[in-house]
This record gives structure tokens, C-alpha cells and sequence, in this order.
């Protein structure tokens, strides 16, 4: 990554934007990037990094058209030029729009389409996070699941063994008995 | 004292900066991804209230929102 450093004191480093329709001739392209690269050399000005978006569809239509190509360039050169290029940009026709930037001290030029990877990366890191946290939960419930229902057998047993146990066998036999030699029963 | 504490939401006027904690010195406008959870459905600038943004970022996400919809990358109105 490229850190844009002025090479004396009386430049400055300027980002230009500029935003042209995306369904157009190639030739029409070259000539409104050599005219637009031409106001700079005019202006005294010396390329430093350029980077091209390609084509991008628009938040809002713009002139007609719902999408344009971006070309970002960096250029240094002499603040009191600026103003000139600036109007010369304007004039320019087909060119939608164009944006001049101070950027700050020591500015990392970052290449858009590494920037779009790295992004596309972070998202899916993101999305596999989420699917990840959605499985942990479901494992938990299952697993908390399991134990209860455990539990449940346990106690259950427990009762069974309970309610078959009380009665011992010698009461038992004692109160069959009882109940056999009663002659109030007549059977 | 503590129990008090407890008892207390969260407010959300105390936030911690979501800029803040990245040290962030410049918010650059073709970033589209950074920009994007700071603006709402209708294309307007989340409040400082509810984002929980310092003053000093949220005039930097300003000029960087206004820039962006300026070249189309993000919208005035939806």
C-alpha cells in the first residue's frame, strides 16, 4: 500500500474523482480520459496513483443514466491551480461528476478492487460467525434436551422403586393371612 | 450501591464510539462498507443518540456521507 507523501513543501497531494456514464463508447472513453488527464499536465500537475473502479451501478440516476464508471487519481501539484482545474472539470462535456479531496498526512492509497475482496471476506467471515453461533445454540438445546430428559428416567425409576419397595414381604404374607382367616368374609 | 447498578438499563446516550475503537483518523467516503451502518432506510445520517458516535467522528462521517451521495455511491432519499 502506497502512503502519498508531497515531494516539497509547495505541492500538495489532491484525490480526483470523476464519474462518467458506464454505457459508452471506447473510444468516447479514451478521448474523455486524455482530456481529463490533459487539464492536469495543463495545470502543472504530476500523476501519482490512479485507480480505476470499472463500472458500478448509481444510488440515484444521475443525467439519465442509473449507471457510470469511476476513476480515481491522485495528483500533485500547486494549490493556486487548483481553482483552474476545478472549473476546467466542469466544463468538460459527458462527464457527470468530479470530486477534488485534500487527503490527509500520510494517506494509504488502497486499491478499490482489493478493498471490495477484503470486505467480501469479512462478510462471509460474518455469515459463517452467525451459522456457527446458530448451531452452537441448537447443539446446547439438544444437549440440554438429552439431560432432562435423563433426569426424568432417573426420577421416574426412582419412583417406581419407591412405590414397589414399602411393602415387606413378612407384613404381606401377615395381612394375606388376616384377611384369610377373617370368618366375617364369606367367600 | 452496587445492586443499583444493576438494576440501571444501559443508557444509550453512553455509548462507546464504533470509530473510536479502530483509532480512526479519517473517514474516507469510497468506503462504502464503513459508511453504510451509520445511514438508515431512507438514505438519512443515523443519529449521534442511538450510534453512540463522538462529536469529532460524526462531523468526519458527515463530510464523508455528503461526498459519497454527491457521486452516487450513497443515496440523498429513498
Amino acid at each position: 500500500m502506497p502512503i502519498l507523501t508531497p515531494s516539497s513543501e509547495d505541492v500538495r497531494i489532491y484525490e480526483v474523482a470523476v464519474l462518467y456514464p458506464y454505457p459508452i463508447n471506447q473510444k468516447e472513453e479514451q478521448l474523455l480520459l486524455k482530456e481529463v488527464e490533459q487539464v492536469f499536465t495543463e495545470a502543472g500537475g504530476k500523476q501519482v496513483e490512479k485507480d480505476v473502479w470499472g463500472n458500478r451501478g448509481l444510488a440515484y440516476s444521475i443525467g439519465g443514466h442509473t449507471e457510470g464508471n469511476f476513476v480515481i487519481y491522485y495528483y500533485e501539484m500547486d494549490p493556486s491551480k487548483i481553482k483552474e482545474v476545478d472549473e476546467a472539470l466542469l466544463i468538460i462535456p459527458n462527464l457527470l461528476r468530479h470530486l477534488i479531496v485534500k487527503p490527509p498526512k500520510d494517506y494509504q492509497v488502497l486499491k478499490y478492487s482489493d478493498q471490495y475482496s477484503k470486505w467480501l471476506k469479512e462478510r462471509e467471515t460474518e455469515t459463517q460467525k452467525r451459522e456457527r453461533e446458530t448451531e452452537e445454540a441448537l447443539k446446547k438445546k439438544v444437549a440440554d434436551r438429552a439431560k432432562r430428559q435423563a433426569k426424568r428416567a432417573e426420577e421416574q425409576k426412582k419412583e417406581t422403586e419407591e412405590s414397589a419397595a414399602p411393602i415387606e414381604k413378612k407384613k404381606l404374607t401377615a395381612e394375606l393371612d388376616k384377611i384369610i382367616s377373617d370368618d366375617e368374609l364369606d367367600l | 450501591m452496587a445492586k443499583k447498578n444493576q438494576q440501571r438499563r444501559a443508557d444509550p446516550g453512553h455509548k462507546q464510539c464504533p470509530l473510536c475503537e479502530h483509532k480512526a483518523k479519517y473517514i474516507d467516503w469510497k468506503n462504502y462498507p464503513t459508511l453504510k451502518p451509520f445511514v438508515d432506510y431512507f438514505g438519512n445520517i443515523r443519529q449521534r443518540y442511538y450510534t453512540g458516535m463522538c462529536l469529532k467522528h460524526q462531523k468526519m462521517l458527515r463530510t464523508a456521507i455528503e461526498r459519497a451521495r454527491f457521486m452516487g455511491v450513497l443515496a440523498y432519499r429513498k
